[in-house]
């Protein structure tokens, strides 16, 4: 069937044979209908298509290879640079509470909040452990308090820099 | 070194030598020249939108260069540019679905000028039934019908076992019959 199709004998030049069995059958029925239509089509769109120039395409090929090779160079120093500028900003975090006086004041000032808010807690059996716990990480904080917030501010603006500079 | 130096000296190495690809240049030529229009003809019904299919046309012959793969004959090479095309065109296709309703693009590659007026309606036909059907199974048609595949060329392109291709042709074949409003009744 395919082939009276693909060879141009079907429907007009097919044999009696081949006719009365596709009268018979609806698979072979499909089959002529919609191989007949697509051999059409094909042949038609083929020749409609216009398709640029080999020369073109090898070009617009080569300048995109170039771009991308250009751009896979540079982004592990852009995301360097990126991890550099986060590093810069969280070491000049730590730095700022280290010397700024009223920083260190608002933060003493809310450790204590947090400290006198968890004594108050009504549940005494966790009262007692969540005041020392709260005391501990406030003494932590008062001595190591500018060294915990730069790492922490690091960690934080790090990963969306690497993100943000790595996202196009 | 700044980030601009580097983008000097990697363009300046671009300039002065060719790109790695997978083949030469005469050699892609040719082989462009003997499987654009098919490739093309393919896209275009598969988006069913030219413009669409112009695009995606030099993205697959990019990403075909760029395929770091050797073929071992030229039929390995064509089924590898079909999935290629395959695969950008169900991401076409995706990224549409996404998006508002616009003008479909389906009628203009049924308008030939050219084309008697029985070969218009037929391929009106054809082009209203393919838009009612899956990209899948406009790609498995057309590549049967239109670019002769085998069922191992048409699993190849598709990347589907070849176990499945029979019976998925088989059902899209009917589909599309029922469509085109084929009489299924024996013996008419």
């Amino acid at each position: 069937m395919l082939t009276a199709v693909y060879t141009g004998r079907w429907p007009g030049r097919a044999s009696s044979e081949l006719r009365a069995h596709v009268e018979g059958c609806a698979i072979c029925r499909d089959l002529a209908a919609v191989a007949g239509t697509f051999e059409d089509e094909s042949d038609v769109t083929r020749f409609t298509a216009r398709v640029p120039d080999s020369s073109l395409v090898w070009w617009r090929a080569q300048m995109r290879a170039r771009e991308d090779a250009a751009r896979e160079a540079v982004r592990p120093i852009t995301v360097a640079q990126a991890i550099g500028f986060a590093a810069v900003i969280g070491v000049a975090g730590a730095v700022f509470g280290a010397t700024a006086a009223w920083f260190q004041r608002a933060l003493s000032w809310m450790w204590e909040s947090t400290t006198t808010f968890a004594g108050r807690i009504s549940m005494p059996e966790f009262s007692v452990s969540l005041t020392e716990v709260s005391g501990s990480i406030a003494s932590i904080l008062a001595s190591h308090g500018m060294l915990i917030g730069g790492v922490v501010l690091c960690l934080l603006l790090a990963p969306l820099a690497v993100y943000l500079t790595a996202r196009d | 070194m700044t980030v601009s130096d580097v983008r000097g000296i990697s363009a300046e190495a671009g300039t002065a030598a060719d790109v790695v690809f997978t083949m030469d240049e005469d050699a892609f030529r040719a082989f462009y020249d003997r499987t654009a229009r098919s490739v093309w003809s393919y896209l275009a019904r598969l988006t069913g939108d030219r413009t669409a299919a112009d695009d995606l046309l030099q993205e697959t012959y990019y990403r075909f260069l760029r395929a770091r793969a050797t073929y071992e004959s030229e039929a390995h090479r064509r089924n590898s540019l079909f999935r290629i095309a395959t695969n950008l065109a169900r991401d076409s296709h995706r990224r549409r679905r996404g998006r508002p309703a616009t003008v479909s693009h389906d009628e203009e590659l049924s308008a030939s000028p050219d084309d008697p007026a029985g070969r218009v309606e037929r391929r009106t036909d054809l082009t209203r039934a393919l838009g009612a059907m899956k990209p899948r199974e406009r790609a498995l048609l057309w590549l049967a019908y239109a670019e002769g595949s085998s069922h191992r060329e048409i699993a190849a392109a598709l990347g589907v076992k070849l176990a499945s291709v029979k019976l998925m042709l088989f059902r899209a074949r009917r589909r599309l019959a029922s469509i085109l409003g084929v009489d299924r009744a024996p013996g008419k």
